[in-house]
């Protein structure tokens, strides 16, 4: 058995000083630590988005006003002071600050004076039945793409799957979007043009909702599952040329558990990881597919309040957005000692 | 329904007393023409954004003030061209010498949640719109109210600080939706609370009645069976939020959506062309035009600001931007309203002239070909705001144009909230906007050319005058407007305002454009008002 034991391979590079499996820390200490940690990294965040925010050109008063300068509002003034933005931008975030840290509450909108928490609360679960469908649908089928490829490298399928996945990664999600619609929608009718739910159904309705979320998570999905499947094509081609590969081949092992298990656990390690680095590109790419497909959720959320200087909101929004990417990469951390046997946080090594 | 909106309207006293009498005749039953088989059937609407929130004058987005529109009514209405007829109030009458309007207010309206309309509801309401602590974003509006009286169940009086002729059609009586006072116990607090259960579940007396709003998703309204005028036709308006231009249009071809409000040029001839749809063009009360701050040094002299007019080729935006929807620009009335003067032509397309102008303004050719006074190089940006693709076009056009006379023209696009923000603070050169939100009766000027509402940065006022028009013969014009009671006077008024303005050249007017609204082919019924897409909704129906 000690034959087959991996040696400390490269892609782990970057990782150690959270994974140190010398620290003997079980594992519900060890997240206990890195939650404790984030305090300070979300407190950073704040500060530093607050001050972007209010520091970028622009004014929150502006959205009262319309586009085509058409209606316009008067007393404006009454409503800057009534807002508090006429206050210094540091009194702004300590208030702010205050609110989050006493009152547990993130503030109103200025649009329309809602709490930030609600809003944002109903926006969650279309953003994650969303992204949820896309990854796990990109990992369903990038994974065993990125794994043919790489066995039967330089083949015609792995030329195709090459030449598609440039093609999915240099396509803009917008313009894949449309046509999508095009041709799914308006010309042969099979699914519908764009929103979550039909005009009368309510709550969670699961056909209702599968239904209309087939085409924005595949379009989602599609880049995704051309930088995926790369990713796995190269992590898996540099686990098969690793000698405990050629080992077990010597040994006598199936050419089907070669793969499977020998290099394939070992070479999802690094996409693993991915899933975590993932999370934010893959909030920004949601952004478009909600607003093309009128999907409700954060992404537009976010666009608009971004758009329209709404700082209770945005502030709101971003750490949200944070606090998800780092729990998407204690996640994806957790999941490596589950998948990786040689990380183990309950035992000295 | 925006005729209950911001805006100064111009009728004449004897014209109030006509429709008055006729109001008090015309008050009783379902209205006229009312056809039962023509009930039945949803709709679906569209709208960029979600309503921002269903409080009357707490929201200035059109997707709010649209759907309230429908919800909600104000004493005084507003007909196809402006003027006023009966809502809420079924007569009226002005003292002069008092300076009071007695409102006589219809009996046997019911709000959406059954109780009573009477007069209680009317004075709080504009209680709580000229509070001095009210988030009434309108405020101004209501600035001629000295104060609300009931004198019974059915009568209340306004007593006015100064005369307003503007009163009843762009003033509080039909601008100053009528909210109910049974869901408002504190008053102007409950109207300014921060986290309103009211302003996401309305009670108004209009045509429709609220029932559900997803956000992002869609609002639905349905028909109020019980409403004074006769039910509307259709028993349900589904407005789907789809921010997306394109999406809209598809959604339109596949027949998801009903009615469209404005295509553009290019979805236009894709909806032409589909079998089941129709189209309806309608004109809308704005202008647009290429402005600047008239106090840069550059623009004070007339002859550089005519220069620019001369060198705008206005026919090539209206053919090739707006494929022939729209009419040449001469100044800021529509054309098809009175007030626009006849004898105005628009500025010919003369770059000859223009490059003659600069000359004798002082701004020579130097050896690279760019114009220079006093050692300073013409070097101007035509600006517009991001994803504004026809504003971004008369940019590039008017810049083209600009580079052949000499001048270093560049185009920059600006987010919107930076853009209105370098706007008001003067540090555009030149800007592609437009403006309006009126009709016949009340097309007003004075909040975007008199000096008084020119932004002050020290003292921090925020005025829309952002072109920094200042002539004290301006000035007089739009104040006399305000207070002559003759509108053919009133007319002549702004006919002069009209030549004056384009004989100084203070803006380069560019065009008004031409709305097309996409239904339906079997939609039947819809009208649209200068000033509102859904003037008449009530009477929307379904060809069977």
């Amino acid at each position: 058995m000690i034959s087959l034991q991996p040696p400390a391979i490269s892609i782990h590079r970057g990782r150690l000083p959270y994974l140190d499996r010398n620290e003997g820390c079980s594992l519900f200490v060890y997240i206990l630590r890195r939650t404790w940690q984030t305090i300070p990294l979300l407190f950073i965040i704040s500060i530093v988005t607050f001050a972007l925010m209010t520091l970028a050109p622009g004014d929150p008063i502006a959205m009262f006003q319309n586009p085509e300068g058409v209606n316009n509002a008067d007393s404006l003034e009454t409503l800057r002071e009534d807002l508090g933005l006429n206050d210094p931008i540091y009194v702004q975030y300590l208030k702010w600050l205050k609110l989050v840290v006493v009152e547990g509450n993130m503030g109103y909108s200025f649009a329309d004076g809602r709490p930030v928490v609600e809003m944002i609360l109903e926006r969650i679960p279309a953003t994650l039945i969303l992204m949820g469908t896309a990854i796990t649908l990109s990992f369903l089928i990038a994974i065993p793409i990125g794994i043919f490829s790489a066995v039967r490298k330089y083949s015609a399928a792995d030329n195709l799957f090459t030449f598609l996945s440039f093609l999915g990664i240099s396509i803009p999600s917008f313009f894949l979007a449309l046509m999508a619609i095009l041709l799914f929608s308006l010309k042969w009718s099979i699914f519908p043009v764009s929103g979550m739910r039909g005009d009368h159904t309510d709550g969670f309705n699961f056909f209702d909702i599968t239904y209309h979320l087939v085409l924005p998570a595949t379009v989602l999905a599609f880049g995704l599952i051309a930088s995926l499947s790369r990713f796995m094509r190269s992590s898996m081609l540099e686990v098969i040329n690793q000698d405990f590969i050629r080992t077990a081949r010597a040994k006598g092992v199936s050419e089907r558990k070669v793969i499977m298990k020998h290099a394939f656990r070992n070479a999802l390690l690094p996409i693993i990881t991915l899933v975590g680095l993932q999370l934010p590109s893959l909030l920004g790419g949601a952004l478009i597919i909600e607003t093309i497909f009128a999907w409700p959720g954060m992404g537009r959320l976010a666009i608009d309040s971004i758009f329209n200087r709404d700082y209770q909101v945005i502030m709101g929004i971003t750490m949200f957005g944070s606090l998800l990417v780092v729990i998407g990469n204690l996640l994806s951390d957790v999941l490596y000692a589950v998948v990786d046997p040689r990380i183990q946080y309950g035992k000295n090594g | 329904m925006k005729n209950l909106m911001n805006r100064i309207t111009a009728i004449s006293l004897a014209a109030v007393l006509l429709f008055s009498v006729l109001g008090a005749t015309s008050a009783a039953a379902a209205r006229k023409g009312f056809d039962p088989n023509k009930v039945g059937g949803k709709i679906v609407l569209t709208s960029f954004s979600d309503p921002v929130i269903f409080i009357w004058n707490r929201a200035s987005d059109s997707a709010s003030i649209d759907l309230m529109g429908m919800m909600f009514e104000s004493l005084v209405k507003s007909d196809f061209n402006g003027q006023p007829i009966p809502g809420l109030a079924t007569s009226w009458k002005f003292d002069k010498p008092s300076l009071t309007y007695t409102f006589n207010l219809r009996k046997g309206v019911k709000w959406h949640d059954g109780k009573p309309f009477t007069s209680k509801d009317v004075k709080a309401t504009f209680d709580m719109y000229i509070d001095p602590d009210s988030v009434n974003t309108y405020k101004t509006d209501y600035e001629s109210i000295q104060s609300v009286t009931i004198v019974d169940d059915y009568t209340v009086k306004f007593k006015l600080k100064e005369n307003n002729v503007f009163f009843l059609t762009g003033g509080p009586a039909s601008a100053g939706a009528i909210l109910p006072a049974h869901h408002f116990p504190n008053g102007v607090k409950d109207y300014n609370a921060k986290n309103s259960k009211f302003g996401r579940n309305p009670i108004g007396t209009g045509p429709f009645k609220f029932k559900e709003w997803k956000t992002a998703e869609r609002v639905v309204l349905v028909a109020n069976k019980d409403w004074w005028d006769g039910r509307p036709y259709l028993d349900e308006i589904v407005t789907r939020i789809l921010p997306d231009a394109n999406v809209e249009a598809l959604n339109l071809i596949k027949g998801d959506v009903d009615f469209v409000e404005k295509l553009n040029p290019r979805t236009l001839s894709e909806v032409a062309k589909n079998k089941n749809l129709k189209t309806i063009t309608y004109d809308e009360g704005r202008f647009d035009y290429v402005g600047w701050n008239n106090k840069n040094p550059i623009f004070a002299d007339k002859k550089v600001r005519q220069a620019m007019n001369y060198a705008l080729d206005r026919q090539a935006i209206v053919s090739k931007i707006y494929l022939g929807k729209a009419y040449l620009g001469t100044g800021p009335m529509h054309p098809t309203l009175p007030q626009e003067n006849k004898n105005v032509k628009p500025y010919p397309y003369d770059l000859k002239k223009a490059a003659e102008l600069l000359d004798e303004a002082g701004w020579k050719k130097g050896s690279d070909g760019i114009r220079t006074k006093d050692g300073k190089k013409l070097e101007l940006e035509v600006t517009y705001n991001n994803g504004n693709t026809n504003r971004q076009k008369i940019a590039q056009v008017f810049a083209a144009d600009l580079k052949k006379l000499g001048i270093k023209a560049n185009v920059r696009g600006y987010e919107w909230s930076l853009y209105l923000d370098k706007y008001l603070k003067g540090e555009l050169d030149m800007f592609v906007l437009a403006w309006g939100g009126y009709d016949g009766a009340t097309l007003e000027h004075k909040g975007f050319f008199h000096s008084s509402a020119i932004p002050d940065l020290e003292k921090g006022t925020a005025g829309n005058n952002r072109m920094r028009v200042d002539y004290p013969k301006v000035d007089k014009i739009l104040e006399d407007y305000l207070t002559e009671e003759d509108a053919s006077k009133r007319i002549k008024l702004y006919q002069e305002l009209h030549a004056f303005l384009a004989e100084e050249a203070v803006a380069a007017f560019t065009h008004h454009p031409k709305n097309t609204a996409g239904m339906n082919k079997n939609l039947m019924g819809v009208k649209i008002s200068m000033a509102s897409s859904f003037f008449n909704i009530e009477d929307w129906y379904w060809k069977k």
